[in-house]
């Protein structure tokens, strides 16, 4: 949990809009980036991302701070909760729009640079959902095998395993 | 390879929403959580003592059972005030008897109105609640003055007062 969290979401338990905005303001890019990479579809990803935060907002007084590592744990569990219902009922969509990322590089080199990261995130995309999960947090967040663990409600050991098989795949996918 | 998948992998970082879509997500979940407290404050000051609390959660569940276990507790309630009167106030057993049964009466026919009525709008729910929460804080004072020999009389005027919001009661399913 980072410093001042414990605060923030206290007094965001007791109501406080201020404070959860100030939750959000941290967390939402990287839920945003979570819900995309796994969606693949831009307005889908704002329109989860939005559901995510509203929900944790209503539902703010059932975050248990002692039985979740971090209040993003949290945030991503309800992230996926959202994605997995968002499989089930609704038609899967395509984007064809390339990933835009904010880059000093010049605008031909940025381009490159898109088109590659746009593999990238299409291969992710193929992995299967704990796979997704893994690297995202893994290697997009970095977060520690340990966070990762605990928000998955896996040992440590498994996302260490399910870690290598993905990046074998992404690698094969790539190829 | 893979120092280099590493690396674009966290490149993928710099992914961010869209700056505006960000700003109105977030006020719009802020101003969603006002409406919600504004509307549990309301709520928390209608449910003023801890009959009505209990029986504003009553309505949330089906009819039925919100009916059914309202007119169990207020029957209940009216059962232990009887079975507590002393042995030598028989004037006032009798006429207790009489105010139960016409209490049973007016339950039953509110049981009956509630389970048969296919819409209820919301502020007959709130009357509803209103009243059954007065029988039911009615009935609570009657029992306690009826542990009193003294206050026997009272308990009873208790008693129909609780009789009384009944049969409003009563009349405001029927006009439904």
């Amino acid at each position: 949990m980072l410093d001042g969290e414990y605060k923030l979401i206290e007094d965001a338990i007791k109501g406080e809009a201020s404070a959860f905005g100030l939750l959000y303001d941290r967390y939402q890019p990287r839920i945003y980036r979570f819900i995309y990479l796994k969606v693949s579809h831009r307005e889908e990803a704002e329109d989860l991302t939005h559901q995510v935060f509203l929900n944790a907002w209503e539902k703010i007084q059932n975050f248990k701070i002692r039985e979740l590592n971090s209040f993003s744990g949290w945030l991503y569990q309800i992230a996926r909760n959202k994605i997995i219902d968002h499989y089930r009922t609704k038609k899967i969509s395509i984007n064809i729009e390339l990933i835009q990322i904010s880059d000093n590089s010049s605008k031909e080199d940025g381009f490159d640079k898109n088109i590659e990261l746009e593999k990238i995130r299409k291969a992710i995309a193929k992995l299967n959902p704990i796979e997704q999960d893994v690297i995202i947090m893994r290697f997009i967040e970095e977060l520690s095998p340990k966070e990762v663990a605990s928000i998955l409600n896996k040992s440590e050991v498994s996302i260490r395993l399910i870690q290598h098989r993905a990046l074998k795949n992404l690698k094969k996918t790539l190829v | 390879m893979n120092e280099n998948l590493l690396k674009n992998l966290k490149e993928l970082n710099k992914i961010q929403p869209d700056q505006k879509y960000a700003e109105r997500s977030r006020n719009l979940i802020l101003s969603s959580r006002v409406d919600l407290a504004s509307k549990k404050t309301e709520e928390q000051e209608y449910a003023g003592n801890k009959y009505r609390n209990i029986l504003t959660g009553f309505w949330h569940v089906p009819k039925f059972i919100t009916a059914t276990a309202t007119i169990a507790v207020i029957i209940l309630i009216v059962f232990s005030i009887f079975s507590y009167l002393p042995g030598n106030e028989t004037q006032f057993i009798a006429e207790a008897n009489e105010v139960n049964a016409s209490i049973q009466i007016k339950l039953d026919e509110v049981e009956y109105y509630l389970n048969n009525k296919t819409i209820i709008t919301s502020s007959t729910i709130e009357n509803l609640n209103s009243l059954l929460g007065e029988a039911a804080k009615e009935l609570s004072d009657a029992k306690e003055l009826s542990n009193d020999p003294e206050k026997i009389g009272e308990s009873l005027e208790k008693i129909k007062a609780a009789q009384e919001t009944l049969l409003q009661t009563n009349s405001l399913l029927q006009e439904q």
